[in-house]
């Protein structure tokens, strides 16, 4: 019985895993492709982080185009974490919460 | 001197009779009682940055298979004791794995073998620790009790749990050689060996792609130790060897690796020397446990005077408790958190300096760096280093802390209490 369903489980476990990290990928994909942008938004994303005290291992990258980034902030913490959307334009360095 | 006769005597005893279902049952609640102690202990001095990484879930630098499931477990009060007990109980009670890998050895061989892990160094102090580690090393040693099974066992299971590994930790990937040999020795199709073995590496490597900070971490840790001269990292790699096994299993397993000539071994067992080189952290000699097993049952030869090596090995192993600076207070962060804690009000916690994970654990509130801009939305300040430009705001001192706190008053100011200093 167990035996007869390994390869469904494994194929399962690798599709949703593969599914979930190529859609990351996609996201990302302008960051490997553009050099001058990766540099930019290191820098830009660097120096939001210093300006709001944020902690570099709560931001995750949600969106990133040319004129722009959207990052989640992730307060851990024991409790329910605060997740806040902002976006960050990467011609004025400004950042906004992301529209509702 | 008397402790290590006491549990030699204990295990010859074992040994001497076949354990009825009852003497069984009897062992395994001993054995839960020494997994409990060791994870007590472990929780004395509070969570330690790695440990708090993985309890609220941190992305980085492990993927989230052990860590997710670690976080699910964040609305039970005792989160941290559960996730202890449950790890040190997952290392101690491996030993039944060990019993059953030396079935076809004598039973002298067998207690030895069962006294070696209880015993190791590594088992000792990383029982009840909340580290990636021990759990690597026990998927290691179900890898190495898996290639010594002989029937065979389903690809597609094998093929999942190498997932499972390379999702829990990336150092299981230092068990690649026995892992390839498992998986190639199946009587399955080629296709299925090369999907069971590369599809769940690809999945890692996908995985480090979509997480730079991942990939920093892998950059900072090889750097911190690049900058070290050969003779220090010989050094550190050699002593955390020694460390694993007590000595005695170390040097015993380490013998029995290479007379058994099995490449796929001294592989597993050169790799995990190599990361120790070039990756030095002391939590990562666990790794070397299973490879240690592995070698006493592919050349059982090697444990000729069974009897003395384990009194040795317990000697070694008490002795290494003995010179050990064991740890019996809680560390700042839990103490400093607990007053901030108790403030009613809303707001941030801000802390000045370098810190680590641990503070976000033991806080109930969002956790900032240090800016002053930001203190009109906090609720309390940790100064680990000076906090310019606190003193315009209303704040009080907390005093009898070892760190410099300053918690936001509830009510106007009026006049200075016994317990609280004003600047």
């Amino acid at each position: 019985m167990l035996r007869r369903y390994q390869w469904w489980v494994f194929g399962a476990f690798c599709l949703v895993t593969a599914g979930i990290l190529f859609l990351r990928l996609w996201t990302m994909l302008p960051l490997y492709l553009d050099n001058d942008l990766r540099t930019r938004a290191s820098v830009l994303i660097q120096a939001t982080v210093a300006r709001e005290g944020w902690l570099s291992s709560g931001v995750s990258l949600k969106q990133i185009s040319s004129e722009g980034a959207v990052l989640l902030y992730t307060s851990h913490h024991r409790g329910r974490d605060l997740v806040q959307c902002y976006s960050l334009s990467f011609t004025t360095g400004q950042l906004s919460s992301c529209p509702q | 001197m008397l402790l290590p006769l006491f549990y030699y005597r204990t295990i010859i005893f074992m040994s001497s009779v076949t354990l009825s279902r009852i003497g069984r049952i009897l062992l395994v609640i001993f054995l839960e009682g020494i997994a409990v102690l060791l994870a007590l202990y472990q929780g004395l001095s509070g969570v330690y940055t790695d440990e708090a990484k993985y309890l609220l879930n941190i992305p980085y630098p492990h993927p989230p298979l052990a860590r997710s499931l670690f976080h699910a477990m964040e609305f039970l009060p005792q989160q941290e004791l559960l996730v202890r007990i449950v790890l040190a109980t997952l290392l101690i009670q491996a030993v039944w794995l060990v019993g059953s890998l030396a079935r076809n050895l004598s039973i002298e061989k067998r207690v030895t073998l069962c006294g070696f892990w209880l015993f190791s160094g590594a088992v000792l102090f990383q029982a009840g620790t909340i580290m990636m580690a021990p759990l690597t090393a026990l998927q290691g040693l179900l890898f190495v009790w898996l290639y010594f099974r002989e029937e065979n066992v389903s690809l597609g299971w094998i093929a999942l749990m190498w997932l499972a590994s390379l999702f829990t930790a990336y150092q299981a990937i230092l068990y690649l050689p026995i892992v390839f040999v498992l998986i190639w020795r199946s009587p399955e199709s080629f296709l299925k060996k090369v999907i069971a073995f590369c599809i769940p590496l690809l999945l890692v490597v996908l995985y480090v792609l979509t997480n730079p900070l991942a990939i920093a971490s892998f950059t900072s840790a090889g750097g911190q130790n690049a900058a070290l001269s050969l003779g220090t990292i010989a050094k550190q790699a050699f002593s955390s060897w020694l460390f694993a096994g007590s000595a005695v299993f170390s040097v015993v397993g380490t013998v029995a690796v290479f007379r058994s000539k099995k490449r796929e071994l001294i592989g597993s067992f050169l790799l995990v020397a190599l990361f120790l080189c070039v990756s030095f952290r002391a939590y990562y000699s666990i790794l070397f446990l299973p490879l240690f097993v592995a070698g006493v049952i592919a050349h059982s030869e090697t444990l000729k005077r069974e009897s003395l090596f384990l009194a040795l090995h317990i000697l070694a192993a008490v002795y290494i408790f003995s010179v050990a600076s064991l740890q019996f207070y809680e560390n700042t962060a839990r103490t400093v958190m607990r007053t901030v804690n108790q403030s009613s009000q809303e707001g941030v916690v801000l802390i000045a300096g370098g810190f680590g994970h641990q503070w976000q654990y033991e806080s109930t509130s969002p956790i900032f760096r240090y800016r002053p801009a930001l203190l009109s939305k906090a609720k309390a300040v940790v100064c680990l280093e000076e906090c310019p430009g606190i003193d315009r705001y209303a704040f009080y001192q907390v005093s009898n802390l070892a760190q410099e706190v300053w918690i936001r008053q509830h009510i106007p100011y009026t006049t200075p209490q016994t317990s609280v200093r004003h600047r």
